[in-house]
């Protein structure tokens, strides 16, 4: 016997997401799940045939949470295009025609827009599942503390505030900032505004310091249970950000702080990652083509509810045929920080083999990955070595994180300010419409891996894809639904009986709106013909 | 610090715009907001529905400064029943139906409002209408939240049930005011703004739909406005449903590179630190809003004292033209100030003086307002000017 529990509205993440549960009676776990993304806007018919550079300010909306990753990603797209920046054969580096400050200047918008969005999801969005992971006591008597709201106005507001600022320096406002336009950074790198953002991100610090260790510990002492919930499909893609201008190759080879890679079983070692080989299939999906096609060059479905069993705008992409989970969990897997963090508990306490704890990941592993990576940030000046493992003392300090995994003490984001050069271009005037000819945009927004995909057809947008993070985590048949098979359900009556199921679902931090974008209404006469 | 009473505050608010207002007396506005809490006795119901959106204006209100977020809500006496991405511990997993609480409208305060007997004093919609109808099904379902009697219910049926219900309607952002980026040409989901969808559904509302455009809305712009019409103050609306107080003067009027354009120097690069953008696709000149005078992000900055420029985003057309081509100059002649920008450029040589006698000239005249509204319909579009 099973009954079916449907959530709908799905409160505290990004956008439109039904949740239907098929619950096992006898065994009292979810046996199946299906992740309806219920809104449509279609973004991609509406930057159709319009000048190149107009699709980044307007592909920045496809997300207010992560907008900058949608307008960096479009921007590089245009500009792989044009040939200001080209990729190597195996993806794993990158040389760029457009100054070193200036893709300093992106790093510095994306990091603050990563450490913002993750103390978002934390605290605001997955927090209240973990009653604030007792931070109101925690923070006692040092602060007074009465409740939720006490703990957003000093706190979880003004932290996230000092990062969206940060990008703000750098692009006018936050939300959508647009200043980043194809050939650098218009915003130059004065010793004002290099200033400035220490300060802001110092001001971080100081909120993220107190913060950081009492989720890692909260998290770490509830391990046995968040550790089994949530196991993905065990296939991670990530699709690498953070170039690196600053090595003696310069801008003619960065490699990337964030590597591309996709790994294709648990403690495999990271093949090199290939765009071609992602497909996208609509066949569950509300679209009229159930065809697979591959993401480069797709011709965009025309939406169709009538199609059965259909039951979701999202797509279901697939690398060389394999579902994939994306994420920090994923791209932390890839670039093997987060096993190297794995060796450096293992040891200090009994019962831990290593990280990801679990293979396959787990709504454990995706949280911790998330707090380490705000860590790694905006960096720590805590060495207080308080943090704890199952309880257990650990005798680290988020400083000994740091300087063990070979992180700078102040921050990523601190560190690509000292790599720039005050007085020193961030803008080139290079860029001119290559009139026919095709671009891809890849970057890590803060919940995973994002393309961004443009044909330019007789100096028009003539073909446009975006597949986002949450398109691969929500999709049907995908890693949201796969790891919620087993979760226990409950038998109060009660929300509380879900509890374990909004674990799993928050552990993704989902973005339906960044998920759902694409289509054709019109046909594929709607494309610009080209060539 | 000067202390004013309520009705002073609101008249300083129309006579100096504002941007001075929000600068000079901030701890006067957390001050009213008291007043109003106090005055107001229960709590002000809010729901705040979310249609065609990116959730952008929802993260643009946790950056809010003067007042802030959580003071407003906590001093105004806000009870904020239903926002999704901010819902509080309380209902923190939405509608749950089948084998729980079906049908069970408390469980969720959306539906209790919209279906049920729960008041909604002020509605605000974060996203744009859709009032197509996909492929296969009905009108509206390009949008659906929440399950009501074993059926979706779409974000437009939702919006016409509140906004009839609500005291107050507050479109907040560029895609419930003016339609945004979902309802832009190329936009196939029949997305359009609240006030047009409400009139297809002859659903009238109690007071005017009051507009808060930009992509996002400015958050203090959003609590300024609540904390004037909560006091039982009509907000004081232009002819597009704006407060004028934030969408009177041009961005152009108050650019940081002002003078640049006065003395005539354009910029021909984006890495040009002093000049005028206008020839690079500034749309400063047609886009009427307060963000230089409030700024953003706590008063950090905004797009033109950044860099580069205004894309336009408050301007009702945004993103088709005339704020797109984005990167195309606007039209120059006769738009601006009656003065043609390359003119400027050699009158600037003879002298500086006699742009600036130019200018007040138009402002003695009153014309200041009204005529960049020319530079919206010049006589060739830009975008088909070009190519």
């Amino acid at each position: 016997m099973t009954r079916t529990v449907v959530i709908d509205p799905f409160t505290r993440i990004e956008g439109e997401l039904s949740l239907e549960l098929s619950v096992d009676e006898s065994s009292s776990t979810v046996a199946s799940a299906k992740a309806t993304g219920s809104l449509f806007r279609g973004f991609e018919t509406i930057v159709l045939n319009r000048d190149p550079r107009d699709a980044a300010p307007i592909l920045s909306a496809i997300c207010g949470v992560c907008y900058c990753d949608h307008h960096v990603a479009s921007v590089r797209a245009i500009e792989n295009a044009a040939g200001l920046t080209t990729y190597s054969a195996d993806y794993s580096t990158e040389k760029t025609s457009i100054p070193a400050n200036a893709v300093l200047g992106r790093n510095v918008v994306m990091g603050a827009d990563w450490a913002y969005s993750h103390m978002v999801h934390i605290l605001a969005l997955a927090g209240p599942d973990y009653h604030l992971y007792g931070l109101i006591d925690a923070l006692k008597p040092a602060f007074s503390l009465s409740g939720y709201a006490d703990l957003l106005r000093e706190f979880i507001v003004p932290a996230q505030q000092y990062m969206n600022q940060t990008i703000t320096l750098w692009g006018g406002k936050t939300p959508h900032p647009r200043a980043t336009v194809p050939g650098g950074n218009p915003v130059m790198p004065t010793a004002d505004v290099i200033e400035q953002t220490r300060r802001k991100v110092g001001q971080a610090r100081a909120l993220t310091d107190l913060i950081v260790p009492v989720v890692w510990n909260y998290l770490t002492a509830n391990v046995a249970q968040l550790g089994a919930l949530g196991k993905g499909p065990g296939n991670f893609v990530s699709m690498g950000a953070f170039p690196d201008p600053t090595t003696s190759a310069g801008i003619d080879r960065m490699p990337l702080l964030i590597p591309r890679g996709v790994i294709t079983y648990p403690g495999a070692t990271p093949a090199p990652f290939d765009p071609s080989k992602i497909t996208e299939s609509t066949s569950l999906s509300w679209y009229n083509q159930p065809e697979t096609q591959a993401v480069l060059g797709e011709q965009s479905p025309v939406p169709d509810m009538s199609s059965s069993p259909a039951y979701t705008w999202t797509k279901a992409p697939t690398y060389d045929g394999m579902v994939c989970e994306t994420g920090p969990l994923a791209r932390e897997y890839v670039s093997g920080i987060y096993p190297k963090l794995g060796q450096i508990i293992k040891g200090k306490v009994s019962g831990v083999a290593g990280l990801p704890y679990s293979p396959k990941g787990s709504a454990f592993d995706r949280m911790t990955v998330e707090a380490l990576e705000l860590l790694a940030l905006v960096g720590s000046a805590n060495n207080t070595r308080n943090l704890q493992f199952l309880g257990q003392p650990l005798g680290l300090s988020p400083v000994d994180v740091l300087q063990g995994l070979g992180l700078p003490q102040s921050g990523l984001i601190e560190g690509w300010l000292d790599g720039m050069h005050v007085g020193e271009p961030s803008y080139v005037p290079t860029y001119q419409n290559p009139g026919n000819a095709e671009g891809i945009g890849l970057w890590e927004a803060p919940r995973g891996s994002l393309l961004h995909w443009i044909r330019i057809g007789d100096s028009k947008v003539a073909n446009y894809q975006v597949l986002a993070p949450t398109t691969w985590n929500a999709s049907p048949g995908g890693p949201l639904e796969t790891s919620l098979v087993g979760t226990p359900v409950g038998q109060t009556g009660t929300n509380d009986d879900l509890r374990p199921a909004a674990y799993v679902v928050r552990s993704f931090n989902l973005c339906m709106a960044c998920a759902i974008h694409a289509m054709d209404a019109r046909g594929n006469d709607r494309y610009v013909k080209v060539g | 610090m000067v202390s004013v009473d309520r009705r002073d505050f609101l008249k300083l608010c129309a006579l100096m715009g504002v941007g001075a207002v929000i600068i000079l007396y901030s701890s006067e506005i957390k001050r009213v907001i008291g007043q109003v809490a106090e005055q107001g006795g229960g709590k002000i119901h809010l729901i705040w529905l979310n249609l065609a959106s990116d959730t952008g204006c929802t993260i643009s209100m946790l950056q809010a400064s003067n007042p802030d977020l959580i003071a407003a809500v906590e001093k105004l006496g806000i009870s904020a029943d239903f926002w999704k991405a901010l819902m509080t511990p309380d209902y923190d997993l939405g509608w749950v139906s089948a084998g729980y609480a079906q049908e069970d409208l408390s469980q969720v305060p959306l539906f209790n409002a919209a279906f049920g007997d729960a008041p909604v004093d002020v509605l605000v919609v974060e996203g744009t209408p859709q009032v197509g109808t996909p492929h296969g099904s009905s009108q509206g379902f390009f949008c659906t939240t929440g399950i009501h009697n074993g059926s979706p219910v779409t974000g437009y049926e939702l919006l016409q049930r509140l906004a009839a219900k609500a005291s107050y309607v507050v479109a907040v952002g560029q895609c419930s005011s003016f339609g945004g980026i979902p309802a832009a040409s190329g936009n196939v989901t029949g997305a359009v703004p609240v006030t047009e969808a409400l009139k297809q559904a002859s659903v009238s509302t109690k007071k005017p739909v009051i507009n808060i455009p930009g992509c996002p809305a400015n958050p203090d712009w959003v609590l300024l406005t609540l904390t004037t019409v909560l006091q039982g103050q009509d907000a004081d609306l232009d002819d597009q449903g704006r407060p004028k107080a934030f969408f009177t003067s041009y961005i152009h009027d108050n650019c940081p590179r002002r003078d640049a354009y006065d003395r005539g120097q354009m910029a021909k690069t984006f890495d040009d630190p002093v000049g005028c953008f206008w020839e690079l696709g500034c749309k400063g000149p047609i886009t009427q809003a307060a963000c230089a005078k409030t700024k953003w992000n706590g008063g950090t900055g905004f797009c033109t004292q950044a860099g580069p420029m205004c894309w336009g985003c408050m301007h009702p057309n945004f993103p088709d033209t005339p704020t797109s081509e984005f990167f195309a100059p606007l039209e120059r002649t006769p738009t601006m100030l009656g003065v043609n920008v390359d003119e400027v450029g050699e009158v600037a040589i003879a002298g500086a003086a006699g742009i600036l006698a130019v200018h007040a000239v138009k402002r003695s005249l009153g014309k200041k307002e009204k005529e960049p509204e020319k530079a919206e319909t010049p006589p060739e579009q830009p975008a088909e000017a070009k190519q």
